[in-house]
């Protein structure tokens, strides 16, 4: 179990057996024996059962363990009709069912225990445990996991958009509604993606992800409502944000540094800081704004794919 | 300099899985267009601001990790988007002021 024993880097693993508990991994149905069962009979039952080892229980307690190495010793030595209270091991290492499966991974570590018997808060036998189980129960997570991912990866791409392809080109579209900071950064994660994909610079993919970003927070902040669209062309790609008002009082003011007509609350967030517009200017190699108040705003951005030296934006 | 060290010698804490990958400068911010304009591949961002958008800009960025300063609690959605997006959080109880200054004191240089 090597992913998940290294200490370095947290594995999604690594994760998991912190999460989840001894009793979600353990084996409900435990075969056990009685300290009067001979060890033939016991050789028996694991034949029979596929087991490698079972507990001792006597009157209900958890008195010892006899495991198919003890079985084989006793063949080798010939004592297998004798009784397992007299060969079984006393001395045995048990774990409670709420602990942490990282608690029972370090066991098997230290030990080289082929199980480990699970006791409940009063102390009674309730399940035991082998490396297999925490295998078995970490796959089935990583399972989950993934299909997770993978449902919310649909999802997302249905929200965002999915590329529409014409030839050469590719337009992306975005709808961006006022208020909504919980979905910003969606339409500048993908547009980076898909220059990322295309293998363009990742300078100039950061650039168009920055003015986008930007881009949408205008929308979200400032307006009722908008959309982006992308145009990812050979040379360039253009991005347009527009949105349906309320429009700007004046443009030259919005794009001087510092300059914002942001709310308080925006303010607290950490957007607002007047200089947005000045960032996106940064970032395009072609920029244009016009605004009216009443209608609404409407600004094109255009990058060059492949300039010759990568500047500006960072 | 790796971030397991930087982590080792602060002491800090991750919120999210840990890439162990270079750390190129820092960067101190809590306006997110500034952090944007300034910020640099590969960077340690330091702020106190804790809600999903954090995860957006370090993404966007391409940012090493970001350390969360003075305790500041994550909001559950910024969890949530920063391990989506391999972004890397860290939590210490240190001021932005003076995380950064042990920083800058380990020899990362300024982005």
């Amino acid at each position: 179990m090597s992913v998940i024993n290294h200490t370095n880097g947290f594995s999604v693993a690594h994760e998991l057996i912190y999460t989840l508990k001894v009793r979600d991994a353990m084996s409900r149905d435990v075969v056990t024996v009685t300290p009067d069962n001979s060890l033939r009979e016991v050789q028996a039952i694991l034949r029979e059962r596929r087991i490698s080892g079972t507990p001792v229980l006597e009157d209900g307690r958890l008195v010892g363990i006899v495991s198919l190495e003890d079985i084989i010793s006793a063949l080798d030595h010939g004592h297998i009709e004798e009784r397992v209270g007299d060969w079984m091991t006393t001395n045995v290492v048990t774990i409670q069912d709420n602990m942490p499966l990282h608690r029972a991974v370090e066991y098997f570590r230290r030990y080289r225990f082929g199980r480990i018997p699970v006791l409940d808060a009063g102390g009674c036998l309730c399940g035991i445990l082998t490396q297999a189980d925490i295998v078995v129960r970490l796959m089935e997570e990583l399972n989950h996991i993934a299909e997770e991912a993978a449902r919310r990866e649909i999802a997302l791409l249905q929200r965002a958009g999915t590329p529409i392809t014409q030839g050469q080109e590719v337009t992306m579209e975005f709808p961006v509604n006022a208020g909504d900071f919980d979905n910003a950064g969606i339409a500048s994660a993908r547009i980076k993606a898909a220059l990322k994909e295309r293998g363009i610079d990742i300078k100039v993919a950061r650039r168009a992800a920055i003015a986008t970003y930007e881009a949408e927070t205008n929308i979200i902040i400032h307006s009722i409502g908008g959309a982006i669209t992308a145009r990812i062309g050979a040379e360039s790609i253009t991005i347009q944000a527009v949105d349906w008002g309320p429009g700007i009082e004046d443009v030259e003011m919005a794009l001087r540094p510092g300059f914002s007509t942001a709310s308080e609350l925006v303010r607290v967030m950490g957007f607002g800081a007047g200089i947005g517009l000045p960032n996106i200017q940064k970032c395009a190699d072609r920029f244009h704004i016009e605004s009216k108040p009443g209608s609404g705003t409407r600004l094109e951005v255009e990058i060059d794919l492949h300039p010759l030296v990568s500047e500006g934006g960072e | 300099m790796r971030l397991s060290q930087v982590i080792d010698e602060l002491g800090l804490r991750a919120l999210t899985p840990v890439q162990d990958r270079e750390v190129t400068g820092g960067y101190v911010s809590d306006l997110l267009s500034d952090v944007l304009a300034n910020g640099r591949e590969a960077n340690i961002w330091i702020t106190i601001q804790a809600h999903r958008n954090v995860a957006a800009v370090a993404s966007l960025k391409d940012f090493t990790a970001v350390i969360l300063a003075g305790n500041r609690e994550p909001q559950d959605d910024l969890l949530e988007v920063a391990s989506q997006e391999g972004v890397c959080l860290l939590s210490t109880p240190m001021t932005s002021y003076e995380i950064a200054g042990r920083l800058y004191a380990l020899g990362v240089p300024p982005s």
